[in-house]
């Protein structure tokens, strides 16, 4: 009954849209479609006559939104997603999903807004989607399914949260003293009312005013709040933060200077609870970056101090989850036992990633990233980052080097602070422009990143750290014929040592200090062909071989070493994409 | 020019603000440090009421991480519940008790004793409280044998062969059902059928209609040296309502146990994980559907090898819960 009435009304959207043709587009369809057919096989290095070592799966969906104007101030979007599991005949398997609607417009030409679905962000410290572990500089042939699960969860979107609610904003211009003052405000609800859990509710905004091309400053608010009254519940949940910003920008004979800063406080407390403690603390940002345009050469440098008890819900909420399952393959081995979270399942499974924003600092997996896991706004860091960038005005290659040397505010359990080193290197090389004549394209990406924990404490031989992270990969796309490429890249993880991690109780305090250890080895490689039809639709053959191995297994979540064996996967896969 | 100034100024201004606390998290010395207890074991509720609801939470605290086993002891019924766990300290998240019983029989109205063991090491702290009133269990009792046996259920004993109620050892309240005998010419030793009727109705509508609900809960004890007992139990559901269960056109759904440990145990199943068929698994007659609110009648069946002689089952506390296993 439900297929029929969807049925009807996917043929009524059409008619409606080919009638609307004639009528200046009031009403026009969009969307996109994917299939994807995978065909995995675990690799287990012990015996494992237990787990079915192949599987295969894959869909095909269509996300069908429809575009509807019904004025020049209104518009209003809906997206119908029909998605059929491989395998799914008959309307077995096939799910039916509204995945999205808004809508927006324009109030006496001067005020916006949009109900709904709102993506939204603000600043780094106060509402900002951090991008998670590993996906920054992965190569072509292995971000295919990041992407997918990101358009999928609403992470494409320039690190904004997908959120329902209201967002509006404006400005006001002036004709002497400063050019523009401009006004940004949101609201989404978080939970919803009732029984012992309360509404809650996330809004704030931003002033900006804009001086001159060359100055502007603003203050931004966030508060994530639960709304008394609305449960049975006596323990309301705050978390204000408030913000000023700043940028200064100048031209300083062939350099380009700019400033940029952010400086607030933030509060974070539960009202009515007898034990639950007040957390306030402060931050500051700043960065000068320097345009060298004659040698087409970037450079900056950043120093931040965010303190041990400033929280921010909006920035710090991690998009991957912690866990120490995975919904692929969770169990291996004759023993049955759960199957360790690899560099794998952060590139393929969406099971593992938020998209909701929730009070607390979650865990997170210090062996990807024990530097910043919250971003710009992880709390007890200082320190500076640097970096430069070249990208060759011939468009023949792009460079990046960063190095960061961080440091804790406060010690966590001992007064010696730790270090965090990150030094990063990444490139892009267009290498048929080196070439004369030679008429196919040819991409290499090349990157590396090691970030470094340490901490040396002469009183206590206990509490030294060293957690060593090493990530080194390479991949080549190579045009073959006018559309079709060929892909192949491999890549490389380490993460050796030891540290201890924080272990926090539902107040955010530090209950416990868990030694931490891993010695983590992982690699993918992969090959692939990819077939452009045009720039919105493609279709990629890929094969990958993964491998991990781990012999200091440490489990977060019981704080303790477990052996795990060895594993790795194959996969050949099929996906083809389309956006129309 | 100025403005940079200004604002580094500024930047530096902030920057240079202190924080009072010089560090977070407890202490490393502490936690590397050689184990102490720095708060002792406490009670925080001496005399419980667990049937009002309360509970009563176990606090101390360690210098470090340390793995803990947690044992209350009825000083006059021996039950036991053991709590464990791996942490600094004890608290409500850790080690609270809500009167439940790890090991039969369950607890009494009595006095307990408390002890905290770090096997680490070799650390013991004691403390004791009493029970004021026994956690009390919601759900639909079949029977706890306190009354004896239900003068509305049927039954079928061979010759020489006679159930009953027996008081020595009972893992609930004082008394369970002792089912033992010798039958050297049938495998069935006895019988007990329970008609939903005993309890008012046809069928038991006072369970869910949801089988994934439904859990069915009996406590059963396979004595010592006792290696031949099979114990059989029928689910007999009155599909089409007409007020009895009818032999192949209806659901009989079965637990079968051959290989019960010593000792009382409890066992719980979800009323929609039941198998028709008894030894074998088997196609349902009726309408295929796990059906608690229609079931008219469980039999136990005591059964054995007519050529191994002596066999025994005891069974206490059958209770219907809703949502969850009875916690004890």
């Amino acid at each position: 009954m439900a297929k029929n009435i969807l049925l009807t009304a996917l043929l009524l959207l059409f008619s409606a849209s080919a009638f609307s043709q004639e009528n200046q587009k009031k009403f026009w369809v969009s969307g996109t479609a994917r299939g994807l057919f995978n065909l995995d096989e675990l690799n287990s290095q012990v015996g494992d006559s237990t787990t079915a070592p192949k599987s295969e799966y894959g869909h095909t969906l269509v996300d069908l939104s429809a575009n509807i104007r019904p004025n020049k101030n209104t518009f209003i979007r809906t997206t119908l997603r029909v998605r059929n599991e491989y395998g799914g005949f008959w309307g077995s398997g096939i799910t039916f999903d509204v995945r999205e609607l808004y809508l927006k417009g324009l109030i006496a030409n001067s005020v916006r807004y949009q109900i709904g679905d709102i993506n939204y962000k603000l600043t780094p410290f106060t509402f900002y989607n951090n991008t998670e572990e590993l996906y920054e500089n992965s190569l072509d042939i292995f971000n295919m399914y990041a992407d997918i699960f990101h358009y999928d969860l609403f992470y494409d979107n320039n690190n904004s949260w997908r959120q329902q609610g209201i967002a509006t904003d404006f400005s006001l211009s002036f004709r002497e003293g400063i050019e523009e003052l401009q006004f940004n405000m949101f609201s989404s609800r978080l939970n919803f009312g009732g029984g012992a859990t309360d509404d809650r509710l996330f809004f704030g905004g931003n002033v900006t005013m804009v001086q001159s091309k060359h100055f502007s400053a603003g203050v931004n608010y966030i508060n994530l709040m639960d709304i008394a009254g609305t449960s049975k519940s006596t323990e309301q949940f705050e978390n204000p933060v408030v913000t000023g910003t700043y940028k200064f920008s100048t031209e300083l004979n062939d350099v380009d200077l700019e400033l940029t800063g952010e400086s607030g406080v933030s509060r974070s407390s539960i009202e009515n609870h007898a034990t639950a403690p007040v957390n306030e603390d402060f931050f500051n940002y700043a960065k000068l970056s320097a345009d060298l345009k004659p040698f087409d050469v970037t450079l900056s440098m950043a120093y931040r101090n965010v303190g041990p008890e400033f929280r921010s819900v909006g920035a710090q909420a991690r998009r991957l989850k912690y866990t120490t399952q995975s919904s692929f393959y969770t169990r291996y081995t004759n023993n049955e036992i759960v199957r360790p979270i690899g560099m794998w399942d952060i590139y393929n499974d969406a099971s593992i990633y938020n998209t909701k924003i929730s009070e607390g600092l979650d865990n997170y997996y210090p062996q990807y990233n024990n530097v910043d896991p919250y971003g710009l706004a992880t709390p007890n860091r200082k320190g500076f980052d640097f970096s430069l960038a070249r990208v060759d005005d011939q468009g023949r290659y792009t460079v990046n080097l960063d190095y960061g040397m961080l440091s804790d505010v406060i010690g966590q359990g001992i007064d010696d602070l730790r270090k965090y080193n990150t030094i990063s290197a990444q490139s892009e090389v267009n290498v048929h422009q080196f070439i004369e004549g030679f008429d196919r394209k040819v991409l290499v990406q090349l990157g590396y990143i090691q970030t470094q924990t340490k901490r040396t404490s002469s009183l206590l031989p206990e509490a030294n750290s060293d957690l060593n992270s090493q990530r080194i990969n390479a991949g080549i796309t190579i045009q073959l014929t006018g559309d079709l490429d060929l892909m192949a890249g491999y890549e490389s993880f380490v993460s050796t040592g030891n540290d201890q991690i924080a272990d926090r109780n539902q107040f955010d305090e530090i209950k416990n200090l868990v030694p931490y250890e891993v010695d983590l080895s992982e690699t993918i490689t992969g090959v692939g062909l990819r077939y452009m039809f045009n720039e919105n639709n493609d279709l990629q053959i890929l094969w990958q071989e993964y491998n991990w191995s781990n012999s200091k297994y440490f489990n977060l979540d019981n704080s303790r070493l477990e052996e795990k064996p060895d594993y790795g996967f194959n996969r050949i896969a099929v996906a083809f994409k389309m956006k129309f | 020019m100025k403005h940079i100034f200004s604002i580094l100024i500024l930047a530096t201004v902030l920057s240079s603000c202190e924080r009072d606390i010089s560090t977070e998290g407890p202490s490393l010395f502490d936690i590397y440090g050689d184990f102490s207890v720095k708060q002792a074991l406490d009670v925080s509720n001496r005399s419980v009421d667990f049937a009002a609801g309360e509970t009563t939470t176990f606090t101390a605290e360690f210098s470090k991480s340390v793995n803990w086993e947690l044992t209350i002891t009825g000083n006059t019924s021996g039950a036991q519940k053991l709590i464990t766990g791996f942490s600094k300290e004890l608290d409500y998240e850790t080690a609270l008790w809500d009167g439940s019983t790890t090991i039969f029989p369950m607890f009494k109205e009595e006095a307990c004793s408390v002890e905290l063991f770090i096997p680490s090491d070799s650390v013991t702290l004691t403390e004791t409280l009493a029970v004021k009133t026994v956690k009390t269990n919601e759900g639909f009792l079949i029977s706890d044998f306190e009354d004896g046996f239900n003068p509305n259920w049927e039954h079928f004993f061979q010759s020489g062969v006679n159930f009953s109620t027996a008081t020595d050892g009972a893992p609930q309240g004082n008394s369970f059902y002792n089912m033992a005998g010798t039958c050297g010419w049938d495998w069935l030793i006895g019988m007990v059928n329970i008609p939903a009727s005993a309890y008012g109705s046809s069928t038991f509508v006072e369970l869910p209609e949801n089988a994934d609900k439904v859990y069915f809960n009996v406590l059963l004890n396979l004595p010592e040296g006792i290696t031949n007992s099979k114990l059989l139990i029928r689910f007999k559901e009155d599909d089409n309502n007409d007020g009895v269960f009818s032999d192949g056109i209806e659901d009989e759904y079965t637990l079968w146990f051959d290989d019960l440990d010593y000792g009382w145990q409890q066992i719980s199943v979800k009323y929609s994980d039941l198998l028709a068929g008894g030894e074998n698994a088997a196609e349902p007659k009726g309408n295929g559907v796990h059906n608690p609110n229609l079931l008219n009648y469980i039999d136990i069946l005591l059964l054995a090898d007519p050529s191994t002689g002596f066999s025994q089952v005891d069974m206490d506390y059958m209770i219907f819960t809703e949502n969850e296993p009875l916690n004890p």
